[in-house]
């Protein structure tokens, strides 16, 4: 029984070790934030909010968090409004080759993305795209689309086929049938692959490094060019802030499907 | 055929996610894939110079060495981690999964940032190993491999768990019972039955952290040193410093071709993939 | 029988290489309980689903009221359908879900409230309109399914084992239930189910289906009587079996020669010399101690009793014969003088000509 005690501990100090593994560096982050001095120290002599106000007076602060939000939020729709059309079309049409076809949907979340990056990056520039807020619009939708076709895919099985024929033995029409039930029961997948899609595109730091230029140029890539020689605790604070937008949509998200008993998916 | 397909409606639903990702996607991807062969004649010069010079062998065997020591590591950690997980009462399960959850949900770019601080030789983990007397003048923890496996495997750890984590939660419990009514010590009906049993979550695990591994930019580029650099910074370096568009998209193809090959290969071998995870 | 509704012509279904259903041809007349019964697997569900219009047609013909229903979608078919499990929508109340039909038919919004409401009275859930479908019980959601699928008064209503997922209590009460609603309402019902007694308690008609055609159809008195395979004899209610060779025929009775020589009704188009099976059910055998003859019946075998299985109300005596088959016999519990028959017994088992039909032995 000894040795049994021993491996027992030991998993349970292995799982110790991993929670502060992975909660420490947030945490820390998130203290350093409110940091009252002028560099980075620790432990924070004291609480001060200048680091959140420097990076919202700062305009090229600003100007690129204004370049995030004109990203994320017509990315989102777009891949919300292709993926959920995708989804229907792979779910429940006769394609052939549906399987090759989902696969190719989803090839961007395989690739490994520093070739999408320098793909994109290639093309752009030739069709002048580089540099400009619909470039990053359209890459970032291409990498969001797949995690909006996953969720939805996923719910569209779950929806039981026999409530749509029912539908349409009630002497409903098929976009009726999709409006009124297909619609309604997959809707917290669709908002749960807007969420992804707008978190993924808020985040997303190495294709839009390769795309943007100093005038367009989203908060991550901005954080990206002052996080290597300095430390500037307005990183932390930045990225206080992205860990809070995450954690709300992540949030919003369990909230969605807690409501429909959807399972998760990603 | 189309006849009948252009009466589906539905289909008709697929195009604007099939046309983005084939003019956004897959032509760029494979305009790059012609420009290993293309630029600036065609031949396969290309690849020839990657393995010739000994720095991009070099950069090739960091790749390989770096992502199979984070599979190890995530491996190490996330094992015990996923079993806690299934075998913990319900609350202690939904905390550690909300553990291990959220730093998945926050940016890559937040995390690195964050063991930048850390790790740095006057940071915290320095302060603190001098503070206890564990040693005397700072350790060098970051701009080394020590710095990215650190950073890379926490990163890559909810890979790794979660797979692990959906397989350990299917294996029926009576398996483990009828190997200890049959005499087998708990060690023992570990290693025959239940490790057995896990396998397929170790091999999905293993293959998406190394995978993803591969292809990683941010964390070595921002905790490693000039000896670790991976095939994608070596990318991003050639394309953004150079304009070597000849050498990067060499590069390219052979980490795209290598992870299909290692997805193909353990698809074809141990009959799992990526669909195995949650 | 009165004027037909719904007209199946040699229609056909096949999936790929597989026939599921092969030349069914039957007529449904207004006001008709027709019951499909078989097996899964035998055709029965795809059929209905054709009518329904969720599967084609790959040929043969299909009429309502004598206009061709192959090119209308299954939305412009108007009608009725209680799906297995319901399918009741799941994000909507019952009362959206009955409004449902009349909503697509475009009913005035009173003429809707009007009829929901009536409509969910004559179910028995008159005060249950805003619940969602999760809070009901089974055989609550199985009442609002009826109501939807009655609401907009369809030509004809079909039922797809509507009752499968109901305790044996709840399922008789149901059964009851729709019988009393079809007679009331004089819909005419088309109904599926694989469970024999269901069949025999609620159809005017049934048609048996096996491997995707109909081995018969009738009244349930007549299939019960007069089966005209050994499938059907088999398959609804119990039979006990005997295999023989025709030997001749006479005034509607067939001689078979087996274990023994044995008399019975013959099924037409059996031949003499023809391989032919007997069937008998066990109610209609008399048991008796071995060598009792006595009731002067046409047929009787000996036989062991092996096993002895009571029942209640009625009890059964397992007898093997001596070529090692088996028969069972059902004896009512009042019936006296079986008290000497216990495991091991020998007895004499008889019956009348009449009571038993020979059939063809495929």
């Amino acid at each position: 029984m000894k040795r049994i005690a021993f491996w027992k501990n030991l998993r349970a100090l292995i799982c110790l070790l991993v929670v502060v593994y992975m909660l420490v560096p947030l945490a820390i982050i998130l203290i350093i934030s409110f940091s009252s001095a002028p560099f980075l120290s620790f432990p924070p002599p004291g609480f001060s909010l200048q680091w959140y106000d420097k990076f919202f007076t700062d305009p090229s602060w600003v100007r690129s968090l204004m370049v995030s939000l004109q990203v994320m939020i017509p990315t989102a729709i777009l891949a919300t409004l292709a993926g959920t059309g995708a989804a229907m079309a792979l779910t429940r049409s006769k394609l052939p080759a549906a399987g090759f076809i989902q696969g190719l949907l989803m090839a961007p979340l395989v690739v490994p993305v520093i070739i999408t990056a320098a793909a994109v990056f290639g093309v752009f520039r030739i069709w002048g795209l580089y540099g400009t807020i619909p470039g990053l619009i359209l890459a970032h939708t291409v990498l969001t689309i797949p995690y909006v076709l996953s969720t939805v895919v996923t719910a569209l099985g779950l929806v039981d086929r026999r409530l749509e024929d029912a539908a349409a033995n009630l002497g409903a029409r098929p976009f009726t049938t999709f409006r009124r039930i297909t619609l309604p029961l997959i809707l917290p997948a669709v908002l749960s692959g807007l969420l992804f899609a707008m978190v993924i595109s808020f985040d997303e730091l190495v294709v839009s490094l390769f795309i943007s230029t100093p005038t367009v140029r989203p908060v991550t890539v901005l954080m990206w060019s002052n996080i290597r020689g300095a430390t500037d605790p307005t990183i932390a604070a930045i990225a206080t802030l992205l860990f809070l937008f995450s954690l709300t949509a992540l949030l919003l998200e369990g909230l969605a499907r807690r409501k429909t008993n959807q399972p998760r998916v990603l | 055929m189309f006849a009948r397909l252009a009466r589906d409606r539905y289909a008709w639903l697929l195009l604007p996610a099939g046309l983005l990702i084939l003019v956004l996607f897959a032509y760029p991807v494979f305009w790059l894939l012609v420009r290993s062969f293309s630029d600036p004649t065609w031949g396969l010069q290309n690849y020839e110079t990657v393995l010739e010079k000994t720095i991009y062998l070099k950069v090739l065997w960091n790749t390989v060495a770096i992502a199979g020591a984070t599979t190890i590591g995530a491996l190490v950690l996330g094992y015990p981690m996923a079993y806690s997980m299934v075998h913990a009462p319900p609350l202690t399960r939904k905390l550690l999964i909300f553990v291990v959850l959220i730093p998945f949900w926050t940016s890559i770019l937040v995390r690195t940032f964050a063991w930048m601080v850390l790790l740095q030789p006057k940071g915290i983990f320095n302060d603190l190993l001098i503070g206890i007397g564990l040693i005397e003048t700072p350790a060098k923890l970051m701009f080394n491999r020590t710095g990215v496996l650190i950073g890379m495997v926490q990163i890559m750890l909810p890979f790794m768990v979660f797979p692990l984590y959906s397989v350990m939660s299917r294996i029926d419990h009576s398996y483990v019972q009828a190997a200890a009514n049959l005499g087998a010590r708990p060690l023992k009906s570990f290693f025959r039955v239940y490790l057995p049993l896990s396998m397929p979550g170790v091999i999905t695990g293993s293959m998406l952290v190394f995978i993803i591994s591969l292809g990683y930019f941010i964390t070595p580029a921002l905790l490693g040193g000039r000896k670790d650099v991976m095939i994608a910074q070596l990318i991003q370096q050639q394309i953004s410093d150079f304009g070597n568009w000849a050498l990067a998209s060499a590069l390219a193809v052979i980490l795209l071709v290598g992870t299909g090959l290692i997805f193909a290969v353990v698809y074809k071998v141990f009959k799992v993939g990526p669909d195995a995870r949650l | 029988m009165a004027q037909s509704i719904l007209e199946l012509q040699a229609v056909r279904k096949t999936f790929g290489s597989v026939l599921a259903v092969d030349d069914v041809s039957l007529t449904i007349g207004t006001g008709e309980f027709l019951t499909f019964l078989g097996p899964s697997g035998s055709g029965k569900t795809t059929t209905l689903m054709m009518v329904a219009g969720f599967q084609s047609v790959s040929s043969g013909a299909m009429m309502l009221d004598g206009r061709p229903l192959d090119p209308l979608p299954a939305y412009e078919r108007d009608i009725g359908m209680v799906f297995q499990h319901y399918a009741l929508f799941p994000h909507m109340t019952v009362t959206q879900n009955v409004s449902f039909p009349l909503e697509m038919r475009k009913v005035a919004k009173s003429e809707v409230k009007r009829r929901v409401h009536e409509v969910l009275a004559l179910v028995g859930l008159p005060t249950h309109g805003d619940r969602f479908p999760k809070q009901l019980s089974g055989g609550q959601q199985q009442r609002v399914a009826l109501a939807r699928a009655m609401v907009f008064k369809p030509r004809l209503l079909l039922m797809d084992e509507p009752l499968g997922a109901l305790d044996k209590k709840l399922r008789e009460h149901m059964q009851i239930e729709i019988m009393r609603l079809h007679r009331d309402l004089g819909i005419t019902v088309l109904y599926v189910t694989h469970d024999q007694e269901e069949a025999l308690v609620m159809s005017d008609r049934i048609a048996v289906f096996n491997e995707g055609r109909i081995e018969q159809i009738g009244t349930p008195d007549d299939l019960y009587e007069n089966p005209a395979t050994r499938f059907v004899a088999d398959f609804i209610g119990e039979s006990n079996f005997l295999k023989g060779r025709v030997t001749g025929r006479d005034n509607g009775l067939a001689r078979i020669d087996g274990l023994l020589p044995l008399k019975g009704r013959a099924s037409p188009g059996l031949a003499e010399q023809d391989q032919a099976v007997m069937a008998v059910r066990p109610e209609r055998l008399h048991i008796g101690a071995a060598g009792g003859q006595g009731n002067g019946v046409e047929n009787a075998v000996d036989g062991r009793v092996t096993d002895i299985v009571y029942l209640g109300q009625s009890r059964k005596f397992i007898v093997r014969l001596a070529d090692d088959s088996e028969m069972t016999a059902l004896v009512q519990a009042n019936v006296q003088g079986l008290e000497g028959l216990s495991v091991g017994a020998e007895v004499t088992l008889s019956w009348r000509a009449e009571d038993s039909k020979v059939l063809p032995d495929a």
